[in-house]
């Protein structure tokens, strides 16, 4: 039977969601199925929206950077990481390489810990709480670097316009402590690894379930270790000249666009990850890493692109004469990984899909931003479907 | 007497997300589910159904589209029930209920959780570390212990 | 006349013991889930005992059901059944029904995996289509007659286990009759040396049980695999899923009707295990010395459960069915073994 067939032949939904297990988040998921398996499925996603973009137009741009960070909790110094990045291309502020070495060291923990959260959480959905566990139980010094580098263990706020903050500068006894955290979290790392991509049930629960083609992934817009996963080899890594000229790094590329692959994709990440961290502490030059000899000013229209453990997030927004923010726009991966999902999980069964979905590692509060401005009375709202009704009405 | 050492011996927490950043789910699961804090040994056990469980754990501002979710679940759920609001997203609605630019704060979420439902425990911090969330709920568990 | 006051005894007291007893298993299976998953874990009562007790004592709310009622007195009816069953197999009750037949056993066994479908049909919680979230709006995918809710995707799953997940038990279950000819529990259990009158701790070296022969083995791999299915546990909780169905049939359960359920499950955990040790030790529930050994026996299959349980995902139909049938196929053998 055709695979069109199928999608017209959907008379049961299954909704899930704002409030569910398997998601960490709230949005909603309504799965269209056949017997029990997967024929279309629709993701909503703007359960999330607290309108960040928008409290922040006409804030200053120190004020600014720090609420970036606070779009999201897993990837939040790559946020404040970009923006900074953006606006200090846009004003040609100089940065010491000291500073972008200890900024990548943050952004490659972070990817560590969010990769590791994310292969804790698709255990937790897999019902293997036994991994699960033992994947937090892996994370949890990662954290404890993150701490130990910053002096807190979520929000760090490494960056600042032109450096970094004192507190996350390295000291010789900081990087000795961190040297030794890394060995060990290395060596934990990959006995987990070994065992889980070893483990016959977990594999055979994941392998050939949620089928991203590449062609699919390109139309769909599937990024980071997603599309790596289907065979893309494109890493903005590779590009920006933080990562490029100075760290020895490979990125993963896999072709089989399943489950295993988005899997086996971050775990290999992991250890590339802990490669880059462990050069950049060992190359990190001696100097100050804060430049404060700067003016801030008029900026016009800047952009910037970054890897997050996610995929490509771009930052833009320009500044006034006095520095505050002027429109300021984030997009982050989730948002197309996401819609690439809705089609992969297509042809699974209902448990498959809900791991399917999460295989993307949805990350909604960084997505929710869309919003769509009155000018006549100011406001800005969510577009409510109501609203859409409404306005559909009018026309 | 019975009522309260069985109280006091089995709590069920169940989590509910209204659109936080994330920060505090994470220092959440962290408490609940990694070994390292183990929420477990404290007689504390995770659900997912508003209908088993006793503490609701909130993070996050309350969004509007989540404001009637919210309410339904703490209806769902039986007497006695608490409600933690964790993070000061939880509490006040954070940066996003008290900081703004030209356009002011904003207008996507309804606040702390408390002007939905009645909150019980405050547990602050930006996010809080998962010692504090254990040691919150270790604390309400008395006052569960002691409702009719 | 002797007979009828070991009658009352029997039926008043081994549903206090299966009681007592069944509220330490979730919690002693929750503990080495939990040292397996290098953590501490809630003392042994918390899970079981405290908890069902706990229930007992929250307000007793309406539940969103079509029928409330129905909805509330199934895990009723299942905790009955699984004392029926248990009783079933006690020497007292042989003496005077002469009930205890293999074939009761598996009738009962089938009308309480039916309690699931009904519970399933009569749930409608929050958690997927009654939550207040605007679905059917103009922009959203409309397509679907039926809505429906997460309990009613564990019936279908239900259905698909009482038709294929649980053939391993029942292979396992009439292993026994094969080998000894006869579908008597007490025929069984005397055809291994047991003697219900007679019986002193210094007998139990005497006995010559079934599980120690090839047969019995293989049967009771089969019994343990039905045994995980008849429980939900991991690999076989498909029904019961957190990933998609959270926690399928039972979720409108609240209160004491929740306690219910908890009781219900437990008691499950108990009498499938005595059952097993019945059969395959030849050591059947009755008050008198044979229950020591009896109670320590049945902590085997739990504790065996609880270790596969940490140690799998939860599997779905694609592997239930190849798994299933392997497990049915393995008992097969048992069985033909034992003819021989």
């Amino acid at each position: 039977m055709a695979d069109t067939d199928r999608k017209d032949r959907a008379e049961v939904e299954v909704p899930m969601g704002m409030v569910h297990s398997a998601l960490l988040e709230p949005f909603r998921i309504r799965l269209f199925v056949d017997d029990e398996v997967v024929v279309d499925a629709e993701i909503t996603y703007d359960t999330a929206h607290r309108g960040i973009e928008r409290i922040m137009e006409g804030m200053p741009i120190q004020k600014g950077l720090i609420l970036t960070e606070r779009i999201c909790g897993i990837c939040s110094h790559i946020h404040i990481w970009n923006g900074t990045r953006m606006v200090e291309r846009g004003l040609g502020i100089d940065v010491p390489q000291r500073a972008h070495h200890i900024r990548v060291i943050g952004n490659e923990l972070e990817r560590l810990h969010s990769h590791l959260l994310y292969l804790g959480h698709a255990f937790e959905i897999l019902g293997h709480e036994t991994f699960s566990m033992r994947c937090f139980m892996v994370r949890e010094p990662v954290q404890n670097i993150l701490f130990v580098l910053s002096g807190n263990r979520v929000h760090y706020t490494i960056p600042v316009l032109g450096g970094i903050r004192p507190r996350a500068d390295i000291s010789h006894e900081k990087r000795q402590t961190m040297f030794s955290m890394i060995d060990k979290l290395e060596t934990d790392l990959r006995e987990f690894a070994a065992r889980v991509l070893n483990d016959p049930f977990i594999v055979s629960r994941i392998k050939e379930i949620g089928y991203l083609s590449k062609e699919d992934a390109v139309k769909y817009g599937a990024l980071g270790p997603n599309m790596r996963a289907s065979g893309i080899d494109f890493d903005w890594r590779y590009k920006l000249p933080e990562y490029r000229d100075h760290f020895d790094f490979e990125v993963i590329v896999r072709d089989g666009g399943t489950v295993l692959d988005r899997v086996a994709c971050r775990v290999f990440e992991c250890l590339e990850s802990i490669k880059i961290i462990r050069q950049a502490l060992e190359t990190l030059p001696d100097e100050d890493p804060t430049n404060v000899d700067f003016e801030l000013g008029a900026m016009g229209y800047s952009t910037s692109y970054n890897e997050a453990a996610r995929g490509e997030i771009y930052d833009s927004c320009a500044l006034d004469e006095v520095g505050r923010i002027r429109s300021y726009i984030n997009r982050t991966p989730s948002m197309s990984s996401l819609s690439a999902m809705e089609v992969s999980c297509i042809g699974d069964h209902l448990t498959d899909a809900s791991i399917t979905i999460a295989s993307c590692d949805p990350c909604l509060t960084c997505t929710n931003r869309m919003t769509v401005v009155d000018e006549k009375k100011g406001t800005n709202y969510v577009m409510e479907p109501e609203d859409v009704l409404r306005l559909a009405r009018r026309v | 007497m019975l009522k309260e050492i069985s109280r006091k011996n089995a709590v069920h927490i169940m989590l509910v997300y209204t659109g936080g950043c994330n920060g505090c789910d994470i220092e959440v699961v962290n408490a609940v589910m990694s070994p390292f804090y183990d929420l477990e040994q404290y007689k504390v056990m995770l659900t997912w159904n508003p209908r088993e469980a006793d503490i609701l754990a909130v993070t996050g501002p309350v969004t509007r589209k989540m404001e009637p979710a919210l309410k339904e679940i703490y209806a769902a759920i039986p007497e006695p029930k608490l409600v933690a609001a964790i993070g000061t997203c939880a509490i006040i609605g954070g940066p996003y209920a008290n900081l703004g630019g030209d356009l002011g704060s904003s207008d996507q979420i309804v606040g702390g959780v408390n002007k939905v439902i009645p909150v019980d425990a405050y547990i602050p911090g930006c996010p809080p570390r998962p010692e504090d969330i254990l040691q919150a709920v270790a604390s309400v568990i008395p006052i569960l212990a002691g409702k009719r | 006349m002797m007979d009828w006051i070991d009658f009352a005894i029997t039926t008043v007291c081994i549903p206090i013991v299966a009681f007592v007893v069944s509220t330490w298993l979730p919690g002693i299976m929750r503990k080495i889930q939990a040292r397996i998953q290098l953590r501490i874990g809630p003392p042994v009562l918390t899970p079981g005992f405290w908890a069902f007790f706990k229930f007992l004592y929250k307000e007793r709310i309406r539940p969103v059901s079509p029928m409330p009622r129905l909805y509330h007195s199934l895990p009723v009816i299942g905790i009955f059944l699984m004392f029926f069953i248990i009783l079933l197999t006690t020497p007292a009750w042989e003496t005077v029904l002469t009930l205890g037949t293999l074939v009761a056993i598996a009738g009962l066994m089938k009308v309480e995996e039916m309690l699931y479908l009904f519970m399933g049909n009569l749930s409608k919680s929050i958690l997927s289509v009654r939550m207040p979230y605007p679905d059917q709006v103009k922009g959203a995918v409309m397509k679907g007659k039926v809505r429906r809710f997460f309990e009613q995707v564990a019936v279908v799953r239900t259905f698909k286990l009482i038709s294929i997940g649980s053939f391993p038990l029942y292979i396992g279950l009439f292993v026994p009759a094969v080998m000894y000819g006869s579908i008597g529990i007490m025929a069984v259990a005397s055809a291994q040396g047991f003697d219900p009158a007679t019986f002193v701790l210094r007998d139990l070296f005497s006995l010559d049980p079934l599980i120690f022969t090839v047969p019995g083995a293989i049967g009771a791999i089969a019994y343990f695999a039905g045994y995980l299915v008849i429980l939900n546990e991991y690999p076989f909780s498909i029904m019961h899923t957190k990933a998609d169905v959270v926690e399928g049939p039972t979720l409108e359960y609240a209160a004491w009707a929740r306690a219910g359920y908890y009781l219900m499950r437990e008691v499950t955990i108990f009498v499938m295990s005595s059952v097993f040790v019945t059969l395959y030790f030849g050591i059947p529930p009755m008050i008198g010395w044979a229950l020591i050994p009896h109670i320590i026996l049945v902590m085997l299959l739990p504790v065996g459960a609880a270790i596969v349980s940490a140690f799998t995902p939860v599997l779905t139909f694609k592997q239930v069915y190849p798994l299933s049938l392997g497990f049915s196929a393995l008992g097969v053998i048992g069985l033909i073994v034992a003819m021989l």
